[in-house]
């Protein structure tokens, strides 16, 4: 196969979605797989929830002290949304192929945003209360 | 080990998404009252209530298909279906962006 029949084959088989390679997984794997991509997609809920949270109620003496750390956490809840199906849809084509699981970066991604956002947030409390 | 319960805790798991969909709903509609933005709480409660149906439906239509198909084939998740999450956790960041430009400063 030439390159750009390889990269269209690849490319219509991306459109077709992962059910079409391979064979069936056993149930159990499926349901994992789907209960952690719902799991994924809770905690990017999560982010975007805590984000409008602190949106509304962070007390900040400092110009656009909330928005510092709301577009943040409302950014990352977005691109972690898209990240989850993308994931599903990795590790779906893996089972079905009998390929080793994709592994991935986005949870030391998350946990170090996570703990950035916290300290910026304790900063934030803490000046407001210095001022107070 | 039975593939029931994995499928009931599947299920359970498609319940919570539209749970936490809606506690967003419920965080920004009040969050749009503090900043008195009438037309951004009305927006928040529609969209996010229809998207928490949506998706209460999406995961209530997996378990019944589940529950009455057999085979392996049978616990194949639906692609558009699970597409609903990413696209109601985008929609959700949107209006969320939006109430957090309303009341931030």
């Amino acid at each position: 196969m030439l390159p750009g029949q390889a990269t269209r084959a690849r490319r219509a088989d991306e459109r077709s979605g992962p059910s079409e390679v391979g064979e069936e997984p056993d149930p159990r794997f499926t349901f994992a797989n789907e209960r952690t991509f719902l799991a994924w997609n809770r905690t990017a809920l999560g982010l975007i929830a805590a984000g409008a949270a602190a949106a509304a109620f962070l007390e900040s003496g400092l110009s656009g002290g909330r928005l510092v750390v709301a577009l943040p956490l409302i950014v990352l809840g977005a691109v972690l949304g898209v990240f989850s199906f993308r994931h599903w849809e990795a590790n779906e084509r893996a089972m079905r192929l009998g390929e080793p699981l994709p592994s991935t970066r986005m949870p030391r991604v998350l946990a170090l945003a996570i703990a950035v956002m916290a300290l910026v947030t304790a900063v934030l409390v803490v000046a407001d209360l210095v001022a107070e | 080990m039975s593939s029931g319960l994995a499928q009931q805790r599947t299920s359970l798991a498609w319940t919570r998404s539209a749970l936490a969909i809606l506690a967003i709903g419920a965080a920004l509609v009040k969050a749009a009252w503090e900043a008195r933005a009438p037309v951004l709480v009305a927006a928040s409660a529609a969209v996010l209530l229809v998207l928490a149906g949506l998706v209460w439906w999406a995961g209530e239509r997996e378990d019944r298909r589940r529950r009455t198909g057999t085979g392996p084939a049978a616990a194949r998740a639906s692609r558009p279906l699970l597409l609903l999450l990413p696209v109601a956790s985008v929609i959700s960041a949107l209006m969320a962006l939006a109430v957090a430009l309303s009341t931030g400063h």
